[in-house]
């Protein structure tokens, strides 16, 4: 690491060398006769590549003049031509700007300044940056914000800059005066600003669809993943997980399910380079490792998500999905700014996770259920049953030498987490940097889940000199993750605490060994496999970006960026002997190693210019290539001497080693257009054309558009008298089209694989059927929006868009017989439509007391419009994707009650009449019925709310988030269901059971659990097991309390503040069993449930 | 001036980016695999792609696991070990036309394109005089995997030839590697058998040699005649069936090949490659078919999802000088109320059960498809001679007189072969009962799969929903019932 930051440091360095050069430094030849100095002022702008700045009514420039001069300085050049009257300033970018000089005072006659900085609540800021650049001085405010500043001469221009505020400048009048400055806050600097890998866009001037998450209200959030800070806060993006693990990855969606067979993720782009996104574990875990838990969260600025295709299309074959655009922060000029930040807290389930009987309770309902047994399936005498009853329930539901287990306090735990993190900032003159160093750690509800994370950042800019500027965003990372076993997995905690072990089960033998005779577990006790074995994921990551900008002049500039993303992720196993799965082999260690390489260099040149004063124009045409490698290596051994000695290297059998490497590569040409007149009429287009490696020679070229107008009808002569209300009121639309490339590096090659073998003989054996003509996946975005302001402070934004995906990328079933089961080819089309509403509202805006609301409300409607052109309909399980439906529907048969006499199942029938009318006819055999496709598990609508309140040292928010109309799938039914059946008895009973049948007349919804039952509810997959997902949650609170600036000026800092904070608060839903927010196909079997986070913590600034 | 001439540098590196890009940069090849049409070009090649063959069948969808017990559980002899292990829908023969497994459907398919792969290419392969003999064996070898695949979906999917003469549909026959368009309709169980399987088997007879190897593990002349003789008797064709098994017999023992002794009988087991193999398919470390594989399947401290029955424990431990006892064992878990298994000891392996090789064809076999078919031929003499081969040196001090019946012949077949893949087969092509008596058996085991016969549909797999849905003409030719 130390290494690599100072190579980028030198070549800083070394480049700033090289180039530096400044109109300051630049020699002047000048031979004019008789000519305005306006003329000579052009000329020498012109031979110099310089610009001046001067305002016609203080300097006199139509003076006609004879001026000859060899090789002089600026300060020569222009002290000849104004005769001494005017001076001048260079501005950051390289602009001359001329000033008239005081006469009364010579302009080598040094004054001192002093004065006060303070913001708009007057309170004194410290460590303002107070300069002057042309004499080329400067200071700092100390914490009274009083500053002094000597060596100036009068008619100086003073800068003040402070993070946050917006820039001030002053000009010095006299000697010795009083300044007293106020600085504003630049709220709108940061959100205002769309930043893209391919030129900025000004939010109020963008016709496309995007929604800004700034950093602010989320950054106490206890969260390892950015990701989630997207939930609730941006309309149309729908977070969901398959597990919450810490570091797990997350699915993100924007604006539906696009793609059948590719990625249905949205692009990532960090300080606008496309990243590696998603799930990089190789530990074969349910959960996933998320590679964005590579990133500190409180080292990003701002996360902007593009959803229509007038941005994204920029991003051509990738951003199909969207495109999450991160920015991290960086420093401004000023003194160095230090913060610290510490939290602590704990975690447990966000919501019940299937509750199960325990000890006593359980004994008793598995009596019952075995007179029952006897009663109403072998009709016997409730004497009899009884008998019965008594002679079997010893050998079922035994008491435990040491008493009734309660699994769940042996394998599950309350979560803890720590974070520390320490950032510095700020600049000088041409030098700004954002430094920050991070450590978390994160231990998950199951023992041996954890993730604990050491990160740097280091962001740079220099402005080597007027025309150049370099920067570097340096990213290190290091992320250490133990995965419990998740999901269906014997020794698995949740499965097994859920389903497989019973309270019966002892978790040790008297003599102090594993049980390994477990009623239904075997020998499989997930204790001893939480004790000795393990499984680790750990990532390594170095990001680093260097870019330069060269300005030719004020209109055209070029930018070169430059990145690496390089991580090595590494995943470690051990299977110990003592444990059921690894008797076979005496111990199994193995090791693998996936070593991900992207290369992305982008070149662009970009023209900015206004015509006339209305009419301005920004155009970009860029060039860029990117290399993506992925290398993987793989080795186990078994047969260990000692189990407590498990390296890699001490197994004695090799069992497996492989490896491959893969690559692909993309290349893009991309071209845009923005215009608009008087901020009021706008246009714009872009054009990329993708070149990619994935595709057959012949068909790998894909180009990508988009067009997008705006009005800001609120600006035409006809709103006047409506303005007072409606202050800003714009229209947008936007259409285009971007795409997606398969998942598959190679598909459109017909292979052999030739790594097959055999008794140690190599092999070859054909492995892919070819595609030449695999295309991409299109998507075409229409956008329609509505934006208004009333009376500035209600900002409503409304959006309608229709997303098509043509071309689908489908494994297309074959017949078998050829050998294969499917190949990849474009067909179908789906559909995503929808509407999305955002208002922000500023209620409450005095001194000491604000109140702002911002509320968002999403609805998607997603539909499959043509399947392979042949079938109407695929059956996929307990789901079904048909033509006309969502591309996630069940299917399944459909449960129609428990039968009052019997206590059995019952479903309709849903034959089809000869109308094609479903008959509703009721059967207790679950064959005779048939399955239909119903519901979803896409919401109708997803929401958000947020509230934050300031009152004097207070703030508090709070985010509420919720979706209705959604439906979940328990697939834990097909496992847990049993009615007491086959192994029912030995493993947990759910305690919804409590409420099953009993007798004759009962009314319910759960069935007879009878011991030895001859039915069971596990078998037929059907709509009992779908449950709704509406609900309502607090997703985030805060509550902060600032030190009051009086007490914690006197101790030098300038901020201090304790704060509260909590993910997952509290919830509401509308079925009970587990947690509401389901992975996005519907399906919850026994994954780590989402978390409910509390943290305190501290935060300084000084 | 000089600030002229950087620009005009990193200009030129940026159109050094660009030119050094241009589209063939774009062209990157995997790195682990070839274009097909050229996969096969030289007797190097067509070695490896036949390995690649081996390497399918390895697969614990094919006889790594699946189709080694599908016969046993679908028997008397074997069961599952629970209502949730992974062979349990087989033995309880509780699958649905819409769920049940495609693997063997799908797998032998896998291996008929990969033979005809080999078969369209070897021809044109150069070879010297010297070479000819093993291109010929090559050859042979992927003309056996394509019959032995045919064979298994014709017995799957397909009735027994016996109840309808070969009338029900078999396998589609696919004699070439067909792109994803072609949708082939099934033929009838005759047309399998006397349209490829019988005729390539013959012809693969022909080409290969008949050295015993101790160490490839791979098919030769006897092991596919051996399956010839079965493939006959399946057919109900006996007089081949006793000649080919004769033949088998002879021929293996020119080759050095003889049926374990009663004294070596339990280390024949153990000792890869041992004298009466004539085709085990070999599991390393390195190259094995992992927890899935039938060894961890029958392991009571692995999956522990298959056991004995306890009805066939009780014929077997009748004689408790049967020296087959020795490949049985009771499990080492402590004694509960639940459990009373015995495991079968044909896939363990000294130091690894994943590691146990599959014995797929063994000679004692070919003596017990003599004596069947010399029964079926009411040849007397031979099936006494054939039955008592393998009577005898079960227990020396054992042996059978008189008349023997098929009953006979099937009670030993059934203990000598136990839990290799043969069971349920044999019951049904001899139109007899399967019947799951005794303690052991599950609980919710349906009344149709306590006996079972070939009247009951069930007795073949529906053609997998997979199939059916992406092949219209197979769709019209499921299996009747289903």
């Amino acid at each position: 690491m130390p290494g690599r930051f100072y190579l980028v440091l030198c070549m800083i360095f070394v480049w700033a060398n090289i180039f530096a050069q400044d109109p300051a430094n630049l020699r002047f030849s000048v031979n004019e006769k008789n000519t305005t100095v306006k003329r000579i002022l052009e000329k020498v702008e012109k031979e110099n590549k310089i610009r001046f700045f001067y305002d016609e009514r203080t300097i006199d420039v139509n003076t006609v003049k004879s001026v000859i001069l060899n090789k002089v300085s600026l300060k020569e050049f222009i002290s000849t031509l104004f005769e001494g009257k005017v001076s001048f300033t260079i501005s950051e970018n390289g602009l001359i700007t001329l000033v008239k000089a005081n006469i009364s005072t010579p302009s080598d006659n040094k004054i001192i300044i002093g004065g006060k900085v303070s913001d708009n609540n007057g309170v004194p800021l410290s460590g303002v940056y107070v300069y002057n650049k042309e004499e080329k001085l400067g200071t700092y405010t100390d914490n009274s914000g009083v500053f002094t500043l000597s060596g100036l001469t009068v008619g100086s221009l003073i800068r003040f800059e402070f993070i946050g505020m917006k820039s001030q400048v002053v000009q010095v009048t006299q000697n010795n005066p009083k300044i007293t400055v106020t600085l504003e806050e630049d709220a709108l600097l940061l959100e205002d600003i769309i930043i893209t890998g391919y030129g900025n866009f000004k939010k109020s001037a963008y016709a496309g669809s995007a929604s800004t998450i700034k950093s602010e209200g989320l950054k106490d959030v206890p969260s390892m993943s950015i990701s989630s800070m997207l939930q609730a806060n941006a309309p149309g993006v729908q977070v969901t997980g398959n597990s919450g693990q810490p570091g797990a990855a997350p699915t993100v969606r924007i604006r539906g399910v696009g793609s059948f067979n590719a990625s249905n993720s949205p692009l990532y782009v960090i300080d606008g380079v496309p990243v590696l996104s998603g799930d990089i574990s190789n530990t074969g875990s349910d959960a996933g490792t998320d590679i964005m838990a590579t990133i500190n969260p409180n080292d990003i600025e701002n996360i902007t998500v593009i959803k229509d295709a007038a941005a994204a299309s920029l991003y051509g074959s990738r951003a199909a999905n969207g495109v999450i655009l991160l920015t991290t922060k960086s420093g401004k000029k000023g003194k160095a700014q230090f913060n610290f930040k510490s939290d602590f807290g704990v975690s447990d389930f966000a919501y019940r996770f299937r509750p199960s009987m325990q000890g006593e309770e359980r004994r008793e309902f598995i009596y019952q259920a075995m007179i029952r047994r006897a009663i109403y399936q072998d009709n016997k005498s409730e004497a009899d049953a009884k008998i019965y009853a008594d002679a079997n329930i010893n050998t079922v539901a035994p008491k435990p030498w040491s008493g009734w287990t309660n699994w769940e306090d042996v394998l599950l735990r309350d979560g803890a987490h720590q974070n520390y993190e320490f950032s510095v900032s700020g600049g000088a003159d041409k030098f700004t940097y954002y430094s920050s160093l991070g450590y978390t750690n994160q231990q998950g509800v199951q023992y041996q889940q954890g993730l604990s994370r050491k990160s740097g950042r280091l962001n740079v800019k220099y402005d080597a000199n007027n025309w150049l500027q370099l920067g570097a965003n340096v990213l290190f990372s290091d992320i250490n993750q133990n995965v419990g076993y998740d999901g269906m997995e014997y020794t698995s905690p949740l499965y097994s605490t859920k389903h497989k072990l019973s309270p019966s089960d002892a978790v040790y033998n008297p003599d102090g060994t594993y049980n390994e005779n477990l009623l239904s577990n075997g020998a499989r006790n997930p204790k001893a496999a939480l004790d000795y074995n393990y499984d680790n994921q750990r990532v390594t990551r170095a990001f680093n970006i260097i870019y330069a900008q060269i300005r030719f002049n004020d209109e055209l500039k070029f930018k070169t960026t430059f990145s690496n993303d390089y991580s090595i992720s590494k995943a470690s196993s051990w299977t110990d002997p003592r444990t059921s799965g690894g008797v076979a082999s005496n111990g199994s260690a193995s090791k693998s190693y996936y070593d991900y390489n992207q290369m992305v260099w982008s070149s662009n040149l970009n023209y900015i210019k206004t015509f006339g004063k209305s009419h301005h124009l920004d155009a970009l045409i860029g060039y860029e290539i990117s290399d993506y490698k992925r290398d993987y290596l793989s080795g186990s051994q078994d047969n260990f001497v000692n189990p407590e000695y498990n390296a890699i290297g001490n197994g004695t059998v090799p069992s497996s080693v492989g490896g491959y490497a893969s690559q692909n590569r993309l290349l893009s040409y991309i071209s845009k257009v923005n215009y608009d007149w008087n901020g009021i009429y706008y246009l714009g287009a872009s054009y990329r054309l993708d070149g990619s490696s994935r595709l057959h020679p012949d068909k790998r070229w894909g180009s990508f558009w988009s067009v997008s107008g705006a009005w800001r009808y609120s600006d035409e002569l006809f709103f006047k008298n409506l303005k007072t209300i409606i202050t800003d009121g714009k229209l947008r639309v936007s259409y285009g089209v971007n795409g997606t490339l398969p998942s598959s590096y190679y598909a459109y090659m017909s292979l052999t694989n030739i790594d097959a073998s055999y008794n140690n003989l190599p092999g070859i054996a054909e492995g892919n059927i070819a595609n030449n003509n695999l295309l991409w996946e299109n998507n075409y975005t229409a956008n329609f929006g509505l934006d208004l302001s009333v009376i500035d402070k209600i900002d409503v934004s409304f959006e309608y868009y229709n997303r098509t995906t043509k071309n689908l990328l489908m494994d297309l079933p074959t017949s078998l017989t050829s050998g294969f089961s499917s190949y990849t080819t474009n067909i179908g089309s789906v559909r995503n439509s929808g509407v999305e509403l955002t208002v922000n509202s500023d209620n409450i805006h005095r001194r000491d007391f604000s109140w702002t609301t911002s509320i968002n409300l999403g609805h998607n409607k997603n539909k499959i419009l043509v399947l392979d052109g042949n079938q109407t309909e695929i059956i996929s399980g307990s789901q079904i994707r048909r033509v006309g439906l969502p591309y996630y529907t069940y299917y399944m048969i459909e449960f129609a009650g428990i039968n009052p006499e019997t206590g059995k199942p019952q479903f309709y029938t849903n034959t089809k009449d000869t109308d094609g009318n479903l008959v509703k006819d009721i059967t207790e055999d679950a064959t005779k019925a048939n399955p239909i496709a119903d519901k979803s598990p896409f919401p109708y609508l997803t929401a958000g709310l947020t509230n934050t309140i300031k009152y004097k040292l207070i703030d508090f928010s709070f985010t509420l988030s919720s979706t209705l109309g959604g439906w979940s799938y328990d697939s834990a039914a097909q496992k847990s269901q049993t009615s007491g059946s086959g192994d029912g008895a030995i493993n947990q009973i759910p305690e919804y059971y409590r409420n099953s049948w009993k007798k004759p007349g009962d009314n319910t919804e759960y069935e007879a659990w009878i011991y030895g039952n001859s039915f069971k509810m596990s078998s037929p997959a059907n709509s009992r097991r779908l449950h709704t997902t509406d609900h309502i949650r607090i997703k985030n609170l805060t509550l902060g309390l600032s030190a009051p600036a009086s007490w914690s000026s006197k101790i030098g800092i300038k901020n201090a503040r304790l704060f509260f904070s909590a993910f997952n608060l509290w919830t509401l839903a509308g079925f009970n069993e587990y947690d509401p927010e389901v992975p996005i196909n519907g399906s919850v079997a026994y994954n780590t449930p989402p978390l409910r986070t509390l943290t305190f913590g501290l935060d300084i600034n000084f | 001036m000089m600030k002229n001439i950087y620009k005009i540098l990193i200009l030129a590196l940026a159109a050094i980016q660009i030119c050094a890009c241009g589209n063939d940069w774009l062209n990157v090849e995997p790195e682990n695999k070839i274009e097909t049409s050229i996969s096969i070009k030289s007797l190097s090649d067509a070695q490896a792609a036949v390995v690649g063959i081996y390497n399918q069948l390895q697969s614990y969808e094919y006889y790594g696991a699946r189709m080694t017990y599908y016969a046993d559980v679908t028997g008397d002899d074997m069961q599952s070990n629970g209502d949730t292990k992974r062979c349990a829908s087989y033995y309880r023969y509780a699958f649905t036309a819409e769920n049940a497994p495609r693997s063997l459907w799908e797998q032998p398919y896998k291996v008929i394109r990969l033979a005809n792969n080999i078969l369209a290419a070897i021809d044109k392969v150069p070879v010297n005089a010297n070479q000819t003999a093993t291109l010929n064996d090559l050859k042979g070898q992927a003309l056996f995997f394509r019959a032995l695949a045919h064979f298994d979906i014709t017995r799957v999917y397909g009735y027994p030839y016996a109840k309808d003469n070969g009338a029900s549909w078999g396998a589609s026959i696919i004699k070439e590697a067909y792109g994803p368009e072609v949708k082939p309709k099934r033929n009838t169980v005759a047309e399998c058998y006397n349209n490829l399987i019988i005729p390539d088997l013959i012809e693969s007879i022909n080409l290969m040699t008949g050295t015993k190897s101790t160490t490839t593990g791979r098919i030769n002349k006897w092991g596919a005649k051996l399956l010839l003789s079965r493939v006959y008797l399946y057919k109900g064709d006996n007089a081949n069936a006793l000649r080919e098994a004769e033949e088998c017999i002879t021929g293996a023992q020119t080759a050095s090949y003889a049926l374990w002794t009663n004294a070596g009988y339990l280390t024949g087991w153990t000792t890869p490659f041992s004298s009466e193999t004539l085709f085990e398919l070999v599991n390393l470390v390195t190259d094995r078919t992992g927890n899935e594989g039938i060894g961890y399947l029958c392991y009571d401290k692995g999956y522990d999802d298959i056991i004995l029955t306890r009805s066939f424990w009780d014929i077997l431990n009748s004689d408790v000088n049967d020296a087959r006892l020795m490949l049985t064992t009771k499990g080492t878990k402590k004694p509960t109320s639940k459990s009373y298994n015995v495991y079968i000891l044909k896939y363990t392996n000294d130091i690894d059960v994943q590691n146990a090789n599959v014995i797929i064809y063994r000679l004692s076999e070919a003596y017990l498809n003599a004596a069947e078919a010399a029964v079926k031929l009411t040849n007397n003499d031979k099936a006494l001679t054939y039955l008592n081969a393998i009577v005898t040196r079960a227990n020396p001090a054992k042996s059978v007189t008189g008349t023997v019946t098929l009953e006979r012949v099937l009670d030993e077949r059934r203990k000598e072969m136990f839990g290799e893949g043969h069971r349920a087969f044999d019951l049904l092509r001899n139109n007899k009962v399967i019947a799951r008596t005794g303690t052991s058996h599950s609980k919710v085991l349906p009344d149709y799969a306590v006996s079972i016969d070939w009247t009951n549909y069930r007795i073949v797999l529906p053609v997998p929903k997979y199939e059916v849905d992406a092949n219209a003409g197979i769709k019209a030719q499921q299996n009747p019932d289903w």
